[in-house]
């Protein structure tokens, strides 16, 4: 057992090795959204920059942030901005989803990850996480519970003048 | 794993990413009635994820090592290797996935839990994963999975000598179809094959309806609402039995109604862990004591209606039962009625959550049992947040003298913007199946016993987090995320450290 950890061990200094930097690279993922539809992030990036939300209808601080979420996507949206709930809730909670998200008003689109893969593939260990994509896939941001808005807005307003000089060059 | 090294050498991309991340616990104290002195412990899990292209790969490994001999353990617990491609995908090695909402396979994990086996007094993270392999499809119109894999016995932490952790197998998959108009249809089925024991069997239809399009065609605005419905049977060896799950839900305005149906009857299939009904609850008090579904036989509703009035506040009221058939005429009933206003914003920078609950369960020995509690907080210059809550809780049992107690829960924490906080937590107990100690056998303690605990945060960009409890913590049931688990009690100081990079 223990030489295969440690083979494990040498493969990942390899692959560490192989990696050119050491920022994460956000993995693509394909979820439903509440009419069922799919929506992969991968899309998502062609228009711009994404803001990941995870969160969950029975995480008090995730509610206390969803309004700054809402504000955050109705200014920045026209700037290529896309938010994304990804929502945590699993089969005991999942039916209230819907109506959660239609009486508060969230205006962005929220998925559902029924078996918490994607969190587990984003490393997510806590909620709310709030994780910003640049449009390489780049992870720039990235904040586990709340009060750091200041924060999150500067990383924002950090790479949508980018977004905005690609789209003036096209 | 040197063919996977050698390939990363030699052929890895430019646009390769790694990304490393660990968790790491320390403790120094003891678990009551079960160390006679403190011990020292350390728990370190490290997750490594490498990307390139459409492939991704990790693995995770845990080690745990303790001042007492014989429980230590270092073990390579989970690998796999993904690749997506558009719609599909392909996974081998451990994984996650859910069919239907549950009734037939959920496998899971509850992100950043470290548990500690009462039995082996090791610590380890408690996944329910797979292991072996799935393919999906996953458009708008059909979506489709294979899976086949081992379950994990989860309650045994991995590294146990002669402990097979994985002796069963289940092969499965789910089908469904999502028409134009906003109707799906589908099903899913597994083949169970338990080690020693006979394969049986199960398989669930299931269907949805978005009700948005009809009303939109009705002219009606501002409303939403959907219907989820799923039938299941078990069948196969000697073991029979069903489920069914239906969900109802609707919005209009800033008003929201959640109503669900359940029927389970001998559907613990091992494997499953279908919807609960059952309010997942974030009050302390209110947690530890959540009913745990029994899918051997439950059936019941849960109702929630909430009324959002914008930068005001929201009510919510929930009301959920289930009952028990347990065989020769035993019968457990579960009630909760539970309401609660919340208020955004009241006087200057005040924001507050005030409920109250009724409910029983007879399963769990709890006849009577009312939970009233007030949650304050406060917005401070700087973006600092100071925050009491206090929670009381009065319940009787059907045993015991006296059978009667009072819980009370109280907090108070501030949190500074920079990424530091402190709290310090306090909870008290008259239950007879705390004060009690089992180690005196002729002799029924009932003096209220007391936890303080002050837990402090900090956190570092977004590299680095850190939590420090010093006290003392009260054990027993523990509920995220929808499921609930057993924590054990503890004295001393516990640290913990999670890294990104």
């Amino acid at each position: 057992m223990k030489r295969r950890i440690l083979q494990g061990l040498v493969a990942a200094a390899a692959l560490v090795w192989a990696g050119t930097g050491t920022a994460a690279q956000a993995p693509d993922f394909n979820l439903p959204d509440l009419e069922g539809q799919r929506v992969h992030l991968k899309a998502l990036l062609e228009d711009g920059p994404v803001l990941v939300d995870f969160w969950a209808t029975w995480c008090k601080p995730c509610m206390k942030a969803m309004p700054k979420l809402v504000e955050i996507h109705k200014k920045y949206r026209d700037r290529g901005l896309t938010v994304l709930g990804v929502n945590a809730d699993g089969p005991r909670s999942q039916a209230k989803v819907k109506p959660f998200v239609r009486t508060r008003g969230i205006s962005f689109p929220v998925v559902i990850d029924g078996d918490g893969g994607v969190l587990r593939r984003m490393q997510v260990q806590a909620l709310p996480t709030t994780v910003l994509i640049a449009q390489d896939g780049e992870v720039v941001y990235r904040h586990v519970g709340i009060g750091d808005e200041k924060g999150l807005v500067e990383a924002i307003e950090t790479l949508l003048p980018a977004v905005e000089r690609n789209a003036e060059s096209k | 794993m040197l063919v996977l090294s050698l390939l990363a050498l030699f052929y890895g991309r430019a646009d390769a990413q790694v990304a490393v991340s660990s968790l790491t616990e320390a403790q120094r104290g003891r678990v009551p009635g079960a160390d006679s002195t403190s011990l020292a412990t350390l728990y370190e899990q490290v997750n490594v994820d490498y990307t390139a292209g459409d492939v991704q790969a990790g693995l995770r490994a845990e080690a745990f090592r303790s001042q007492t001999g014989g429980r230590g353990m270092v073990s390579l617990s989970q690998k796999y290797v993904r690749w997506t491609h558009g719609l599909a995908s392909l996974v081998a090695g451990n994984y996650y996935a859910m069919l239907g909402r549950g009734l037939t396979l959920r496998a899971f994990e509850l992100p950043g839990v470290v548990l500690e086996s009462p039995g082996y007094r090791r610590r380890y993270t408690p996944s329910e994963d797979l292991e072996g392999g799935m393919a999906s499809w996953t458009g708008n119109r059909v979506m489709a999975r294979a899976l086949i894999g081992r379950p994990v016995k989860s309650d045994v932490p991995p590294g146990v000598a002669d402990v097979d952790r994985r002796t069963d197998w289940v092969a499965g998959g789910e089908m469904r179809f999502r028409s134009a108009g906003s109707l799906t249809l589908g099903g899913t089925a597994v083949n169970l094959r338990p080690e020693g024991r006979e394969a049986s069997w199960a398989w669930s239809g299931l269907a949805g309806l978005d009700f948005l399009p009809i009303l939109h065609t009705l002219g009606v605005k501002d409303a939403s609402g959907d219907f989820y419905g799923e039938y299941a049977r078990r069948g196969g060896g000697a073991e029979a039995g069903y489920g069914v799950y239906l969900s109802v839900n609707a919005a209009v305005r800033g008003l929201g109604l959640s109503v669900e149906y359940k029927d389970y009857d001998d559907f613990a299939l091992g494997v499953n862990d279908p919807p609960s009904l059952v309010r997942e609850h974030s009050a302390a008090l209110l947690n530890r004591t959540t009913h745990v579904l029994l899918p051997l036989n439950e059936r019941g509703y849960q109702a929630e209606l909430t009324y959002v009035l914008s930068d005001v506040g929201t009510v919510t009221a929930n009301l959920s039962r289930g009952r028990n058939a347990l065989g020769a005429g035993f019968e457990t009933v579960f009630d909760e009625r539970y309401l609660a206003v919340e208020m955004d914003r009241f006087y200057p920078d005040f924001s507050g959550l005030a409920f109250f609950d009724w409910g029983r369960d007879e399963l769990e020995g709890m006849l009577d049992r009312r939970t009233g509690g007030v949650l304050l907080e406060r917005e401070m210059a700087g973006g600092q947040r100071l925050s009491a809550d206090f929670q009381v809780q009065r319940g009787r049992r059907p045993f015991g003298h006296p059978d009667a107690f009072t819980d009370t829960y109280a907090s108070v924490s501030w949190q500074h913007p920079a990424g530091f906080g402190a709290a310090l937590v306090m909870e008290r107990s008259s239950d007879i199946l705390e004060t009690d100690d089992a180690g005196t056998l002729t002799q029924i303690e009932t003096d209220p016993r007391t936890w303080w605990a002050v837990n402090l945060n900090a956190r570092l960009g977004s590299r680095y987090e850190a939590l420090l409890l010093v006290g003392k913590r009260r054990g027993g049931t523990a509920c995220t995320s929808g499921t609930c688990y057993q924590v054990l009690p503890y004295n001393g100081v516990e640290a913990r450290m999670t890294t990104r990079f």
